[in-house]
This record gives C-alpha cells, structure tokens and sequence, in this order.
C-alpha cells in the first residue's frame, strides 16, 4: 500500500459508546492500529466485550474473515488516560454532544498530543471552529461526521472549519477513503449536509399532519410509492422522536429562529408525552407486541 | 376511454404513453413532433367526439390555463370529469372560479410522478365526486390506485420534495458543499432514492420553484420562501 493510502497508522478514539466503537472497528479493519479511550476501565472494557460481539456478528454475516476479525481485535487498545492515546497522529473524538466536555477532551489531548496530532470531531451539531479555538493549533482540527453504524454506513462529512489547514482535510478526505468510506468536503455550518438538508423531509411532513390533511400512514404510503425506504412517521419512530426533536430545535435556535427550521408542536407534545416511538412502544405507531 | 389531455407537454406525454389502452386526445399548440406517437392532437375542441376524462397537466395557473380551462367546460359534456393538476393551486380555488364543484378532481402531476404506484388526488371542498369512479378505473387499469388526500397546494409529495431540493439548492448557495456531494451524501447518509439536486433537474427547476412560490403565496409562510439560486436554476436551465 502506498505511503498516502497508510496515512494515520496510529489513532485514537476517544469515546466508546455507540459511535466510538464503531470508528474503532472501522479504523481497525483498515489495518491500523487504535487507541480507544473513555473515562473509566470498566466502561471501556465493557465496550471492548460489545465490539468483539460486533466483530462476531460481522464475520457471521459474512463481511469479514475470522482472520480479519481476530486481527482487527488486537489492534484496538483500551486506555483511561489521555497519556496513552497521546503517540496517535489522527484523534476521533466522539463524545456525547456537549460542548463543554468536547472542549474540555480537546485541551486534554493539547496537553499530551504533539501539535501535529489531527484532532477530528465526530459531533453532529456543534461548531468545529468553536471546538478549534480551544486548543493550540486550531488548523489541525476538523470534524469527521460518522453515520450510525458507523462500521456499516460509507458516508463521511468530512467539516472543513475557518482555520483548517487545507491539507489536512485532504490528508483526512484520503484517510477516510482507505477506511472504506465515501467521504464529502462540508463547509463548518449547523447540521453539515446531512441533518440540514433532511430537515423538510420530517418538519413539512409534520406541517402536513398539523393542517390534518391526512394521517401519518398516508402521508408514508405516498413517500415509499416514490422510492424512499421509509416514510417520515416511521423513520422518526425509528429514530426517536426525543432525538429528531432535538436536531431539529439545534438547528432553529443555529440558524435564528428561521422559519425554514421550525419544530413542530405535534412533535414536542409527543416528546413531552413519552412517545417517542419504537424504543418507548408507541410513537406516531404503536410498536407494541400484540 | 376517450382521454383528452392539454398542459405541460413532458407530464402530457407520459400519460398518453401509460394509456395505450385508450385514445388519447391532447389539446395543445406544440408542434406534433414534440407529442408521444400515440397522441392525437387537437388544435380546436370542436373536433373531439365524447370525452370520458379530461386532465388539464398546466403546472402554474396562467392565464393561457384559465382560458383553456375555460373552453373546457363550455365545450365538454356537464358530466365529463375534468382532473386537474393542484401543485400550485387547489382544486377548491379551480372549481369555485369555473363553478365546476362536481366535476373538478385534483391530482399531483409533474414530470416522472407517474412512475409511483399510486397517485395522489383530492376533491373540492364540498363537491360531489362525480367523477371519481372513472378515474379510479382508468387508473386501476394503468396497474396504480389513487390515494385521496384533502385539497391543498402542493398535495403531499410535490410539497416535500420542493422543500427538500430548496434546502439542498440552499446549502449549493451558501458553499456547504457542491451539488455532488449534496446529492452523495443525501443518498448515502439517509438512503435518499436519488441526490435532492439531480431530482429537481428532473422534476423540472420551473415547475419546482412555481410549488415553492404557489406555497409562500397561498400558505403566506417564510419557510416556503425559494432560494435565489433555485430562480437562477429555473432561468437558465430547462
């Protein structure tokens, strides 16, 4: 493999939740090695014990070979201090969305990480260049938007913020190719491509219920009749409508109150209601066992 | 049936190429060359025998659609059922101003929309439907059926789909990302069946900026309010 396509032989994740373990398989696979961190051995050793049940469930389908598996598993390190994820030259950091504990990792990582080091934001809905101007060298840190699973799904956005060094993010765009993804360029701007651009498919369809000029079923018929995989009720109960709200108010409050992006108040009473769709057993549908 | 069709010519021609089971009539002053082989065009009303359903495919409410709309219903049968395209306009506002309640069906019609298995169509406020059971067949007959919705703008799908490609159209205008990437990432990320932006070029940049504009006006609603670049694509591009 070519010196371009080997970019990044040492990483880091730092979160091991959902997100962070899949960008760990992932990196993993590519025959790099990773360090995972989070705050606790316990929870990170609980998240090594849900990615080898991945690993398994993977090779069981068929996508990789025992060898792959088995080899991929060794190279992933668990760690709880920041001092060990500091030799890495690429950090992907996906923690939960707060910017205050993303501000308060990355100036950790200042601390022990060479001013080289990439630092990388998974985050869906916070500013990259906020997250920059915490540390020394903000050029070096971009974002590296994941879709969930995160092991699965090609798609990076790969967020150019202000002060991003344009080689970075081709360095980065490069990296995220050889993962196996298809990566897009996305200017630093509230919900990058995906969560904006999505923002209508669930707020018109909403609109639409509000002025009851049909039901939520009807409103999917008509939806999956012209291709899409589901329609916007059943994908929000998918979803969760307690998550859906919340990108959907992000984005309001980022962009002004513009009335493009304006929540709907049948999806706050829901949420206030506790149907928040499959995970609560009843949501725009009833997910319940007959 | 004896079908009569007259508005935009790309939507005109897909029905007549669905119906080869019946004739199709297309009332329109376009060149003959322009028209699907098995259409029959007429330049002049007074040449159609009895018609079984008239569909008026106009996409904006012109005055060339209101005067065909016009003739229409003083040289048709009171019983012929005229289907009539409600992206832009209710078929409520249409049947009120031709005084045509009974007879007025709406449908959502725009290029490539038939391809869907079902078509979504809407009564005026308070008519009688007279017409609905024969465009039921007619469409049961093209292997679809009809989904009856309550008459507004835009309908359903027509509606969505504008504010998904403005938003896309929107994100190109502000340097989010390029059109390509807008469309990869929206068929990647979400499993969108096709990029926001190579959908609006096939739905037609005018007839998608006319929903968002009939949206802003009758809804009186900023969300609904076009990109500018969005009037830019319908300007320069077909």
């Amino acid at each position: 493999m070519s010196d371009e396509g080997m970019k990044f032989t040492n990483t880091g994740v730092i979160g091991s939740g959902t997100m962070g373990s899949g960008i760990a398989i992932t990196i993993a696979l590519s025959e790099r090695n990773v360090v995972l961190f989070d705050i606790s051995a316990e929870i990170v050793h609980r998240a090594m014990e849900r990615i080898s049940g991945t690993m398994h469930a993977s090779k069981e389908r068929g996508r990789i070979s025992t060898e792959q598996m088995q080899q991929a598993f060794e190279r992933i390190t668990p760690c709880w201090t920041y001092e060990d994820v500091a030799k890495a030259e690429c950090i992907i950091e996906a923690a939960p969305e707060s910017l205050e504990l993303k501000k308060n990792i990355f100036q950790n990582l200042d601390t022990v990480c060479d001013r080289n080091t990439v630092f990388a934001s998974n985050t869906s809905s916070l500013s990259i260049t906020a997250i920059a101007m915490t540390v020394s060298h903000p050029e070096r840190v971009l974002g590296m938007h994941f879709f969930n699973p995160a092991h699965i799904m090609k798609l990076v956005e790969v967020v150019q913020a202000k002060w991003t060094n344009t080689t970075i993010v081709s360095d980065v765009m490069t990296f995220a190719k050889s993962l196996g993804k298809t990566p897009v360029r996305v200017s630093d701007t509230p919900g990058f491509i995906v969560n904006r651009v999505a923002r209508p498919f669930y707020n018109e369809a909403l609109r639409i219920l509000e002025e009851r000029i049909t039901e939520p079923e009807v409103i999917d018929r008509i939806m999956t009749a012209h291709g899409f995989k589901m329609g916007p009720f059943t994908l929000m109960d998918l979803i969760g409508n307690d998550v859906n709200y919340e990108v959907t108010k992000s984005l309001y409050d980022a962009y002004h109150q513009d009335p493009r992006y304006r929540p709907s108040f049948i999806q706050r009473a829901m949420v206030e209601a506790g149907l928040l769709g499959k995970k609560s057993g009843q949501g725009f549908y009833s997910h319940r066992e007959p | 049936m004896n079908l009569l069709f007259t508005g935009q010519t790309a939507i005109v021609n897909e029905w007549v190429a669905a119906c080869t089971q019946h004739v199709c009539y297309v009332y329109s002053r376009v060149e003959k060359k322009s028209l699907h082989k098995n259409a029959q065009r007429v330049l002049s009303l007074d040449e159609l025998p009895t018609i079984d359903l008239i569909f008026d495919f106009h996409v904006r409410v012109s005055k060339k659609r209101r005067i065909i709309l016009r003739d229409l219903i003083s040289e048709s049968d009171p019983m012929t059922p005229i289907v009539t395209n409600t992206v832009t306009v209710t078929a409520t506002e249409l049947a009120m101003w031709l005084d045509a309640r009974d007879r007025m069906i709406g449908i959502a019609a725009l290029p490539s929309l038939l391809q869907a298995g079902l078509l979504e169509i809407s009564f005026p406020h308070s008519g009688k439907q007279h017409g609905r059971p024969k465009l039921e067949q007619l469409v049961e007959d093209l292997g679809k059926r009809c989904e009856v919705i309550d008459d507004e703008v835009g309908m359903i799908f027509p509606r969505i789909i504008a504010l998904l490609i403005n938003e896309a159209v929107l994100s190109v205008q502000q340097g989010v990302a390029t059109v390509d990437d807008i469309d990869t990432a929206m068929q990647l990320g979400v499993n969108y069946p096709e990029g926001p932006l190579a959908w609006g070029a096939k739905l037609g940049w005018s007839n998608v900026l006319s929903i968002l504009q009939a949206l802003h006006a009758k809804l009186g609603d900023d969300r609904y309010r076009p990109a500018s670049l969005l009037k830019k694509f319908a300007l320069t591009q077909s």
